[in-house]
């Protein structure tokens, strides 16, 4: 295995088991993230580059990584399109924006 | 095996069959909810000939079937009593799923759903809801809702009342002064949208207008906020807040496309929308706008200049008569910062010009001042979460200016850069506010939640009555703004007078007519990119 701390990639976890590998780069938008990736900080996840969620679920997770990936891609642009969120996962969202300072 | 799919039954029930019952001369029977099997996607046959739809009919052997007394009363010989009642006991039982064989589609039939709604009203739903709405939402939560009507009070019911009268009757004047109204809600005013005139016939006039010009008198109230309804009322010609508690004007008061005259002295605001600028450009109809007295910030130079000395700065002119057209079109050419707008068109009736704006304050993702000069009206919060030592309070109404040259410097960005792209937070919330269900959200959070989502959430919801927001820099609807700047303009009326024995051209200007012709107007972004261009003058730009 390629040394973690190098991976261009890092994975989340969500709290019913499901993974979600998303640029390190677009990934450290979040503060948290970035902050429990930082290599200085010696934190496990660090290490593995892999982030375990305990309050996020799946469906959400996976909104989340969306995100990730609408927020990295859309980085440079001057008139940036909207981001679909289903109305369901609208308040669940917020609370994991909350969680992850995004 | 000879098998025949079943018919629904032609009984009784059936609108024609319950026509000729009644010319025979039977009572009409009561129309009572049947127990008849669901009946198939395709049109009940009506004919022996279309007893069935599919081809699969035509497979086996048809056999011609044999029918008594008149057709309206005939069935289909395997549609028979014992047959039916059969399959009621069967339906009654569990909430089954069949198959139609010719809509593809797998459903719960008609009956059962109706058992289900039932089992519902067990488990003390209230009868409010919509047992057939989809159910979205727990029960629970949905229990605890408030009612919409609750929260109208009596001097809103008043009010409603009199718009009802003025609807009926066709009165252009809307008085609702002095009605102790604390708030108004969206549908109170939202009848209005549909004023029409009501025709007078009066002697020698051929034709007359039937586009109203409404006019609402709101003042004497105690109103904190304004319904988006009231801004979208395009035959607006006049519109009176004077002597309210507005501390801010929503910014779709710059959709007013026909408002003439507009009052709003004696509130709390501290600065107008920006978007109140498309009100006195070349598209606008404003003729007089009353916005004093109102506790408006006030600019003051960091390096202690008054307000009159920056007025003098800009304008060599030492004391300009005011009010005059031609002394402007002098005064003009010789200040540079006049130039800059020269591009967009005013309207005749007012001089606007750019003056000088403060520094940018930069908001974060929650809303929370990060960095930037502190307002007199900022909440304790903000003013304690800077530091004090680069932001002395300067009391009173005074904000300090930026420098001409000044070059708006966000804070350092969570992630690697800063984008225009919108916060996870704002993303979210921007979806909150489209459910219909937003003013209840709150009360879904859980108990330990942090305090600012529901600050947030509150704010989403004043936002989305008070008919939104749009980043003036990208014109994109925002929730959170993540900067935020006051620009001062000069805006002042010009005023075409031609002197006579009975009213004397005023020669000197007043010297408050002069300090009250610059307001200040807020605006806002939506990302930390969004920041004024550096020594350029701003540019209004017009959503159409």
């Amino acid at each position: 295995m390629a040394t973690p701390s190098q991976s261009k990639y890092v994975t989340l976890v969500s709290n019913d088991g499901f993974e979600f590998v998303v640029l390190r780069e677009a990934a450290c938008v979040s503060g948290v993230i970035k902050r429990s990736l930082d290599p200085k900080s010696g934190f496990a996840e660090s290490a593995a580059g892999r982030v375990t969620f305990d309050e996020i679920n799946g469906i959400v997770l996976e909104k989340v990584a969306e995100y990730f990936n609408y927020n990295h891609k859309n980085r440079n642009r001057e008139d940036v399109p909207d981001m679909e969120i289903p109305p369901e996962l609208c308040l669940e969202l917020l609370m994991a924006a909350d969680f992850l300072d995004t | 095996m000879d098998e025949e799919p079943t018919l629904p039954s032609f009984s009784r029930s059936n609108p024609i069959a319950r026509r000729l019952d009644e010319l025979a001369g039977h009572p009409p029977r009561k129309r009572v909810r049947e127990n008849s099997p669901p009946p198939f996607s395709s049109d009940p046959p009506l004919f022996s000939s279309d007893d069935d739809p599919s081809a699969d009919n035509y497979t086996s052997k048809r056999q011609k079937r044999k029918y008594r007394g008149p057709w309206f009363h005939q069935q289909p010989a395997s549609d028979s009593p014992s047959d039916s009642s059969e399959q009621n006991q069967q339906m009654k039982g569990k909430r089954t799923l069949a198959r139609q064989f010719d809509s593809g589609v797998w459903l719960g039939s008609d009956g059962t759903e109706e058992d289900f709604a039932e089992g519902l009203e067990h488990h003390g739903v209230p009868s409010f809801i919509n047992p057939r709405a989809p159910i979205a939402l727990s029960y629970d939560h949905v229990r605890k809702m408030p009612t919409l009507q609750e929260s109208s009070t009596a001097a809103e019911d008043k009010a409603r009342q009199q718009i009802g009268e003025c609807l009926d009757e066709g009165t252009e004047d809307i008085i609702l002064s002095s009605f102790n109204l604390s708030s108004i809600s969206n549908s109170t005013i939202s009848p209005l949208a549909s004023f029409t005139c009501q025709p007078k016939s009066s002697a020698g006039v051929t034709f007359e207008s039937l586009i109203p010009d409404l006019r609402i008198f709101l003042h004497s109230n105690r109103l904190t906020s304004l319904p988006a309804s009231l801004f979208s009322l395009e035959r607006l010609t006049l519109l009176t807040l004077r002597d309210n508690q507005l501390d801010e004007l929503p910014p779709s008061i710059g959709n007013l496309p026909n408002i003439k005259e507009l009052n709003v002295s004696q509130n709390k605001l501290r600065y107008l929308p920006f978007e109140i600028l498309q009100l006195v450009s070349s598209a606008g109809k404003l003729k007089n706008a009353r916005l004093h007295p109102n506790p408006f910030l006030e600019p003051k130079d960091l390096h202690g200049q008054t307000e009159q000395d920056i007025q003098s700065d800009l304008e060599p002119v030492p004391s300009p008569v005011f009010g005059s057209s031609q002394h402007r079109q002098d005064i003009r050419p010789s200040t540079p910062i006049h130039d800059k707008d020269k591009g967009h068109h005013w309207s005749p009736y007012w001089h606007v010009a750019y003056k000088r704006r403060t520094q940018v304050r930069f908001r974060d993702i929650t809303g929370a001042l990060m960095k930037g000069p502190i307002f007199p009206s900022d909440s304790d919060q903000d003013k304690t979460r800077l530091t004090p030592s680069s932001n002395q309070d300067l009391g009173g109404n005074l904000v300090p200016l930026a420098d001409e040259n000044d070059c708006a410097e966000p804070p350092a960005p969570r992630g690697n850069q800063i984008s225009r792209a919108p916060s996870l937070m704002e993303v979210a919330l921007s979806a909150c506010s489209k459910t219909p269900q937003l003013p209840y959200l709150a009360e879904y959070l859980d108990n330990d939640s942090p305090e600012h989502l529901h600050t947030l959430l509150e704010q989403a919801c004043a936002k989305k009555d008070s008919g939104g927001s749009k980043c003036t820099i990208c014109k994109r609807d925002f929730i959170i703004a993540r900067t935020e700047w006051i620009e001062f303009w000069e805006l002042a009326k010009i005023e075409n007078r031609t002197a006579s024995a009975a009213s004397p051209l005023r020669q000197m200007g007043n010297e408050r007519d002069l300090v009250e012709s610059i307001v200040p107007l807020i605006r806002r972004g939506c990302s930390w990119l969004c920041v004024p261009e550096r020594g350029r003058a701003p540019v209004l730009c017009q959503d159409q």
